[in-house]
């Protein structure tokens, strides 16, 4: 291959990354898809690091490990080959006409590095810190959550020629406080208005742990001196600002290896080599910069950060949100989700939604069950198997179906039956336990008029009920409906908060 | 509110209006060969296996005249059987998918384009696909299509009991023939969900909605839609716990399959025969009777019973 195509044919495998990234989210979308296949999470060693040290392993940690020793072999290429948000953010740089900085950026790089310093000092104070600041996570809400239910929603038609059962999927599928993983996701691609790649040259943690290793990568670049006429043209071109101003120095922490600056070179100078780290030397390293002001500030910020795990901050040791069946006690939620939002993604019914802070600020992202939108369906295990980290337990269907998640409660005052002496039995119809946890009680009751009149009463069983919330989701009452799932009356919650 | 659909929607219809207003005249031609001799055809087997169900319907439909007098070649066809839980076909809650099979190839083998469709309660994906119904539709070659919720229309009830207007689906007031194929089951708030009740399944709107004061919504349902042929799969019925719940012990193996036209006198026969029911005690059926939709005197039927 000339080294000209070397670009074109990083373009194209960043492009398939991107699309296998993109159909899998379509896939598991679809409610009969296989959902073994949620890998991109373990891709990143930045949440394998965070999970090992918060006691929650992914799965599937071999994909990150061996794209870490590939990084030692051959420098950043995670982040200009493979990762969906360096996909977004470069082909959203002709939308927003962001330019590339060519200044190496000695003071705001270190950023990167003090972030994910911040992220492993609080996970060693059992903060999982991944879902804020992972980049595969980020690209993951806002393809999910916020991308696909908008596109699928104005483009349901087109959508249904191509996709097997489209019109069936319960759309238009949407998520409860989608606006925040969009605004997270939007502005980080807004931030290359300042320059390209802003996010991955300053903030990116996963970035900066790829930087540490690529410093000693085998594969770097070299310029042959008697070619090089210090033109400008790859400095100009490239987008992680990772060449000196005369062309010869690379900053090898900085190189995510997209070979554009073979591309722009009409002198045929550079050439990318397998070369010890001695041979050629980076021009800079990426701790450079750090002082011990940062420190100070990152280790403060951090345990101020961690600090709203306490349940002094956090709303979330009694909360009233039902989380999905399978998810471990609250506090153990918490510390093992990493927010990819996976589990809303595969959910049949559309029935789990992001939560914004109402289970605390340690809680944001994290899946609850909106029963007034969606229910959970009595024979689907697909989030259990989907979570990447056990956050959410895999449970055989029979251990789901007795699992209890909450309890239904009728407010007689809205009830149709209670209330107006009408019948209505829409939430015992529905209920898919075997017994039946709603049965109706025949009762004769005297009705507003002052009639003697023959209703069915709806009464709940709180002994069978598991709280899948579909009486609450089919309830014809408007508003909030006439029966309502909550946590289970008496539960050992995990402390005394 | 005019959407950017309903309104194209609207040029189209426009359009279409002129060619439509045919229609009628042409409809009572058909309905000419429409009448029927005997009310009801009821076929039992001895034991329930693919075989003996293929020949239960061929023996069924020959007694009902043969299938040409519904299904003309070329004519529109939708079988709407009940798809609405999402459950697998031995809990007896969908209709038989090999019952729907028989018949989908039947009418195919006839010349008609044949389309398989119900609104479930829950996910259509999921109904489709464990009810094994869409597997079915595969093998007989037919389309099997989830209902779009911006293709329903609101039509008129004349004299309806509760309702005025009900949106029904667009296809189903299209197309030339419809073939109800509902499954005989318990159901708690309307005793027993037979054909009458299957109709819900062609009704857009917020089914909750209809819960309340059912029996008179599901009278104004047959009023708005008008079913050709109804085939009631009674081969496994659910006595108890119904419409979506119970386990094996609440089925029963009846073995009968009732052909027949007024789904007021099927859901009758069905009651009486295979439940045990006094039909007059089921709300929307005397309401029915009431509303001279049919007669719920079993005695007053021709009925012809054959043993295959």
């Amino acid at each position: 291959m000339k080294s000209k195509h070397w670009s074109l044919f990083r373009a194209i495998i960043q492009l398939a990354f991107w699309l296998i990234f993109i159909v899998s989210i379509v896939y598991l979308h679809d409610p009969l898809s296989d959902v073994r296949y949620g890998l991109y999470p373990s891709l990143s060693i930045y949440s394998i690091f965070i999970g090992s040290i918060t006691g929650h392993t992914l799965k599937y940690t071999f994909l990150g490990i061996a794209i870490a020793v590939l990084t030692v072999l051959s420098g950043r290429f995670f982040c200009g080959w493979i990762c969906p948000l360096g996909a977004t953010i470069d082909a959203s740089d002709p939308v927003i006409l962001s330019k590339a900085n060519n200044k190496q950026l000695k003071k705001v790089t270190r950023i990167k590095v003090l972030i994910l310093l911040a992220a492993l000092l609080i996970a060693f104070l059992g903060f999982n810190a991944t879902g804020y600041s992972d980049p595969i996570t980020i690209a993951y809400r806002g393809y999910e959550l916020f991308l696909y239910p908008f596109i699928s929603y104005i483009g349901s038609e087109p959508l249904s020629w191509v996709l097997p059962g489209y019109a069936a999927r319960d759309y238009p599928f949407y998520y409860y406080n989608w606006i925040w993983p969009a605004i997270i996701f939007i502005g980080i691609l807004a931030l290359s208005l300042f320059f390209k790649r802003f996010w991955c040259r300053v903030l990116c943690p996963l970035g900066a742990i790829y930087a540490l290793l690529s410093h000693f990568s085998l594969l770097r670049r070299t310029v042959d001196a008697d070619k090089c006429v210090h033109c400008g043209a790859c400095v100009k071109g490239c987008r992680m600002g990772a060449i000196s101003v005369d062309g010869t120095g690379t900053v090898e922490h900085e190189c995510i290896k997209c070979f554009d600056c073979l591309k722009h070179c009409n002198y045929d100078a550079i050439q990318f080599r397998f070369l010890p780290p001695y041979k050629s030397k980076s021009i800079a390293h990426p701790v450079k910069g750090i002082t011990r002001k940062d420190l100070l500030i990152a280790a403060g910020s951090s345990v101020m950060i961690a600090s709203t795990r306490l349940s002094l901050f956090a709303a979330s040791h009694e909360s009233h949100i039902i989380r999905p069946p399978g998810a471990l006690t609250e506090s153990h939620f918490l510390d093992a989700c990493i927010r990819c939002g996976q589990c809303m993604n595969v959910c049949p019914t559309n029935a789990l939604h992001p939560c914004m802070i109402e289970a605390g600020f340690y809680g944001m992202f994290t899946p609850r069950l909106v029963s007034r939108i969606g229910y959970c369906d009595f024979t689907c295990t697909r989030c259990g198997t989907i979570c990447p980290t056990g956050a959410i337990q895999k449970l055989s269907l029979a251990k789901k179906q007795t699992f209890v998640i909450g309890t239904a409660y009728i407010i007689k005052d809205l009830c149709i039956p209670w209330s107006e002496s009408t019948n209505c039995i829409v939430c015992e119809e529905v209920c898919p336990v075997q017994n039946k946890a709603i049965t109706l009680d025949k009762k004769v009751v005297t009705n507003i008029k002052g009639e003697a009149v023959e209703v069915l009463l709806p009464v709940v069983h709180t002994e069978l009920c598991i709280g899948c919330g579909i009486c609450e989701n089919r309830c014809p009452v408007s508003g909030g409906g006439a029966i309502m799932v909550r946590k289970p009356k008496l539960t050992m919650g995990d402390s005394y908060g | 509110m005019v959407t950017r659909k309903s309104f194209l929607n609207n040029i189209k219809d426009l359009l279409m209006a002129i060619p439509v207003a045919g229609l009628p005249w042409l409809k009572n031609i058909y309905a000419k060969d429409m009448v029927s001799s005997r009310d009801l055809v009821v076929v039992k087997a001895k034991t329930i296996t693919d075989t003996s169900i293929a020949a239960m319907v061929k023996v069924g439909l020959q007694e009902m005249g043969g299938i040409e007098r519904f299904v003309k070649r070329g004519s529109k066809v939708i079988i709407k059987p009940n798809i609405a839980f999402n459950s697998t076909p031995d809990r007896a809650h969908t209709t038989n998918p090999f019952l729907v099979e028989t018949v989908a190839r039947i009418c195919k083998n006839a010349g008609a384009r044949v389309t398989i469709m119900d609104r479930p309660v829950h996910n259509a994906r999921l109904c489709y696909h464990s009810s094994r119904i869409e597997e079915a539709a595969k093998r007989a070659g037919v389309n099997c299509e989830y209902m779009n919720r911006d293709r329903f229309k609101t039509v008129h009830v004349t004299q309806g009991l509760n309702l005025d207007t009900v949106d029904v689906y667009k296809e189903i007031l299209e197309a030339d023939c419809i073939i109800n194929m509902p499954i005989a089951k318990h159901h708690n708030a309307a005793m027993l969900s037979l054909s009458m009740k299957n109709l819900m399944g062609v009704i857009g709107g917020n089914r909750g909605f209809y819960h309340v004061n059912l029996h008179r919504n599901i009278v104004d349902f047959n009023k708005a839609v008008k079913v050709h042929l109804t085939i009631m799969d009674g081969l496994r019925i659910l006595t108890k716990h119904g419409p979506s719940s119970g386990g094996p012990e609440d089925i029963k193996e009846t073995k009968t399959i009732i052909f027949g036209i007024n789904p007021v006198m099927v859901d009758t026969y069905t009651a009486h025969y295979l439940f045990g029911i006094e039909p007059s005690s089921i709300g929307y059926l005397s309401l029915a009777s009431h509303a001279g939709m049919g007669s719920i005197n079993v005695n007053t039927y021709s009925v012809i019973t054959k043993i295959v």
